[in-house]
């Protein structure tokens, strides 16, 4: 069962890191059509900057918690690598504890923003007029998964604790 | 060091609020800024202060008038085009044709102080003088020659440059001296005569069309909830103590235009004219382009704001 | 509390986040939650944080960085880029250190192909060391030259920051981009001399390899086949900005498609290939992208509190004369730069420093240039720095530690102050480019 629902995690982080990579390849084919555009048909969409901008958060957000399971975020290993294995999962669990807290309250007070922007109706201040809680959704969706990995990480640092320890 | 300021003596109650702006603290249009701040704290006799904390820096320019709303931030130095959306009449500020005393005078400020209430904010008042003008690479005989013409523009400005023909080119701030340069645009779009010259946009764009359209839409806001925390009595200062920096700011950047012009005509920067029939058709084309809009969008207040806002002739 | 107080205990705790082993976009995230709780009425903060970091990235001038990677990243994968080094490497004959001079080389051929530093890291990096390793090329030797000649990307226009600077100081950026020019050639000169003399000194950085005696016609067809199509990238990156067809930024994106196209056509691109190149530029922009959020935030933070407006007021109230003043700034800079990004440290400082530089009768084109290359150390600067995260993320894993890459760097750090000392000295240095244009 536990398996299961670890295997659906992995799934779904790893389908939101697909579609991040779609996202680098939509925004290239948006400018170059606008290049291609303005100069050909003198014809900009004005839209395809602001949507650009958007898909870089996208990009950042689909991307977030993959990174984190690849263990791809840059960390200072100073200290870190003068530790003893033991110490070092500790360390290990103090961080994903922390990681986990931060990454709730981000969670949290994103899906918090979202529905404040969505009853309020309010739209971004540009040629598109989309409505903002549509845009920024993206951060808390992508913080969730940032929440449940760093879950993942503390509980697997506390299991490498356990079985050194049953060991000795 | 910092604190609310409530440590303010002889048991009145002080208020600090802290005030963010779209413009950097240190930028030449900011100037008067500093002058209202003071007239605020002298009117109130010390008893409202303002810390103004920075502009983009500190938050935004996209997010202001929302820190402003939520009480991150009390006051914003802003434009209408920041939350437009949220109240389209708003956007007869942009096409007023009085002065800011005028606007006092025949009922127009109070008009958008009740719009703005709407939003649970405090219109204070207009900061900031002058048109946007069309700042051109090669000089035009009649307005058909903007058609296809690529302008690097902003989202206020699409409805009328689409009724021109004009390309209109969202640009990043930081490319569009080298779009200038290239030719990506031939032109550009801008309020006022203040910053083009030092962004070194003129190497390019040496020509200026002289028919400024629509006003600088500055506006001083402030979140309505802290606005009634401020007594009656302090309320009523602020509001005169503007209505007088008002006078004074128009003076000072129709000064500083003039000199800009000078410095503008030293470089090489002209300004021309269309023929008289030219011209009119373009800044017909302006205003009935946003009036339409706005009869669209606020049916309900149009014609009132149309009569608040045209000059009397 | 005073300013100095609440400086003391943030950069405390950032540091403490750091050493425990959190990414360091979470630390910042970190003390920008508790930041925003205290200073900007708790929830209504948390609220102003999650908007804040949407806008910090949602950036058009950040388009390039993915996409540079992308170039990077297939270069690297299909052996393209392999094969355009290896053409470089051609017309280098047994010079000490001969990997590491055709890593500068190719880092100030490829400064004229990029705008920003990051990009070059990710690029040269991904490139260079794994080749140079397999030659025994020390650290010191490997991605000490890559770091410091990525920085011309900075120095050497396009350039994103030096547009950014100059936008932000009100400096008409034409003029800038000449000014900066010499600065940024004379880093290459003194880069390519310090390899040298370290490498004839201590052979054992850099061992000597044999090389092949390569006949003139060979180099002639390596470079015709591998270096010249190079142009068609120099085109899509360069040419269509001066003819007008792009903007810098939109540039980027032809770029990375021409090289899609070019390394098609040069055999190596399945689409395998190509999509471990999306996955690899996913990884580094999502890395450098979190990190930009977290250090944006920081700043509106710290500016929001005065700390910054604080310290640089101290410096504007010291009664010293103008030169010495110039250098107590750069010096604070420097220490800012040691652990803020660029674009934060310019934005927090820029509104005064200006104003002092005015003051001081600083010529703006010369105190910029000298700001930007300080902002570019600042990428380089331990603990944290841009340039070195991104190095780190590209490198084969676990090879090289980030203690190993900041030892590396040092001696280019260095040198680039050594190159900031010579432009205050000679101000001409930056001036004189510009005098033509004027
Ligand atoms: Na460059
Ligand atoms: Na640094």
């Amino acid at each position: 069962m536990l398996l299961r629902i670890s295997n659906l995690l992995d799934s779904i982080i790893n389908f939101m890191a697909i579609l991040g990579r779609v996202v680098i390849i939509i925004i290239s084919l948006l400018i170059i059509g606008d290049i291609v555009s303005l100069k050909f048909f003198s014809y900009q969409f004005p839209w395809v900057l602001e949507v650009s901008e958007y898909l870089l958060v996208f990009l950042t957000f689909l991307g977030v918690a993959w990174l984190l399971r690849e263990d791809g975020h840059i960390k200072l290993d100073l200290l870190l690598n003068r530790l003893s294995e033991k110490n070092r999962m500790r360390m290990e669990i103090l961080n994903s504890c922390i990681g986990a807290i931060i990454s709730l309250v981000i969670t949290v007070y994103g899906f918090l923003a979202t529905w404040n922007l969505h009853m309020r109706d309010i739209k971004t201040e540009t040629i598109l007029e989309i409505p903002r809680s549509l845009l920024i959704v993206v951060i808390p969706v992508g913080f969730l998964f940032v929440f449940i990995q760093f879950i993942r990480n503390f509980l697997s640092a506390i299991n490498k604790l356990k079985s050194r320890r049953e060991k000795s | 060091s910092s604190g609310d300021g409530d440590e303010n003596g002889s048991g009145s109650k002080g208020v600090t609020l802290n005030a963010v702006s779209f413009l950097p603290k240190d930028h030449p249009l900011t100037a008067t800024l500093y002058d209202w701040i003071d007239s605020v704290e002298d009117a109130t006799d010390g008893r409202v202060k303002v810390n103004w904390r920075g502009g983009a820096d500190v938050i935004p320019i996209g997010e202001q008038f929302e820190a402003m709303n939520s009480g991150v931030m009390d006051i914003n130095f802003t434009y209408i085009g920041q939350y437009q959306s949220l109240a389209p009449e708003t956007l007869s500020i942009a096409l007023s044709q009085l002065t800011p005393s005028e606007e006092r005078e025949n009922g127009f400020y109070d008009l958008m102080v009740d719009r703005h209430e709407e939003m649970n904010v405090m219109y204070l008042g207009r900061w900031l003088t002058g048109s946007p003008r069309l700042w051109l690479n090669e000089p035009i005989d009649s307005v058909d020659d903007l058609k296809n013409m690529p302008i690097r523009s902003a989202p206020n400005y699409t409805r009328f440059f689409e009724k021109l023909g004009i390309a209109s080119a969202m640009i990043d701030p930081s490319e569009v001296y080298t779009s200038l340069q290239t030719g990506v645009v031939k032109g550009f779009v801008y309020g006022g005569f203040n910053g083009p010259r030092k962004d070194g946009w003129t190497d390019s764009s040496k020509y200026i069309l002289d028919h400024p359209f629509w006003t600088q839409n500055c506006t001083i806001l402030m979140n309505n909830d802290k606005w009634d925390e401020i007594s009656t009595e302090d309320r009523d200062a602020i509001v005169a103590a503007t209505a007088e920096y008002e006078k004074e700011m128009v003076e000072y950047y129709t000064e500083l235009d003039k000199e800009e012009i000078e410095e503008l005509d030293k470089n090489g920067v002209e300004l021309f004219k269309l023929p008289k029939a030219e011209e009119e058709k373009f800044l017909d084309l302006a205003y009935d382009t946003e009036w339409g809009y706005l009869k669209k969008e606020v049916p309900e207040l149009v014609d009132e704001l149309r009569v608040l806002t045209m000059k009397e002739e | 509390m005073e300013w100095w107080g609440v400086l003391a205990l943030v950069f405390g705790s950032i540091f403490i986040l750091f050493m425990i082993g959190l990414p360091i976009a979470f630390s910042f995230l970190t003390i920008n939650i508790i930041g925003v709780i205290v200073l900007w009425n708790g929830e209504a903060g948390l609220n102003q944080l999650i908007l804040n970091i949407f806008s910090s990235v949602s950036k058009f001038s950040l388009l390039p960085i993915p996409m540079f990677i992308l170039m990077g990243e297939i270069m690297f994968r299909t052996g393209l880029g392999f094969k355009v080094f290896e053409a470089v490497g051609k017309w280098f004959g047994n010079l000490p250190g001969r990997l590491s001079i055709v890593a500068v080389g190719s880092g100030t051929l490829f400064s004229v192909l990029s705008g920003s530093s990051v990009a070059s890291t990710a690029l040269l990096g991904s490139l260079l060391v794994p080749d140079m390793q397999k030659k025994g090329y020390s650290p010191a030797m490997t991605v000490g030259p890559i770091l410091g000649s990525a920085g011309l990307a900075t120095m050497i226009p396009p350039t994103a920051l030096g547009i950014l600077l100059a936008s932000l100081a009100s400096i008409p950026v034409g003029h800038f981009l000449f000014a900066i020019v010499v600065p940024g050639l004379l880093l290459a000169v003194i880069f390519v001399l310090y390899i040298i003399i370290r490498c004839y000194l201590q052979p054992e950085l850099a061992p000597a390899y044999d090389v092949e005696k390569v006949s003139l016609s060979e180099k002639l067809i390596g470079t015709v086949k591998y270096i010249l199509p190079l142009g068609f990238i120099v085109f899509l990156l360069l040419g269509v900005i001066i003819l007008g067809i792009a903007t810098p930024t939109q540039s980027a994106v032809l770029g990375a498609l021409g090289t899609v196209v070019l390394s098609y056509f040069y055999g190596g691109l399945s689409w395998e290939k190509f999509w471990d190149s999306l996955t690899g530029t996913l990884r580094s922009s999502v890395m450098i992208f979190m990190i930009i959020i977290g250090s944006t935030t920081f700043g509106q933070i710290l500016s929001y509190t005065g700390v910054t407006q604080g310290l640089v007021q101290i410096v504007g109230n010291l009664e010293f004369p103008p030169l010495i003043i110039l250098v107590i700034i750069q010096i604070v800079l420097l220490i800012l730069g040691c652990f803020m990004e660029p674009l934060s440290i310019m934005m927090m400082t820029l509104p005064i420093l200006m104003p002092i530089a005015g003051t001081m009768g600083f010529d703006p084109l010369w105190f910029g240039a000298i700001m930007l290359l300080n902002m570019q150390v600042a990428t380089i600067t331990p603990p944290f720095g841009m340039d070195l995260f991104a190095m780190k993320a590209v490198i084969p894993k676990d090879s090289i530690s980030m203690k190993e890459i900041y030892k590396a760097v040092v001696p280019f750090i260095l040198l680039n102050l050594a190159i900031m000392a010579l432009i205050i000295i000679f101000p001409s240095l930056t001036l004189w480019l510009p005098s033509f244009v004027k």
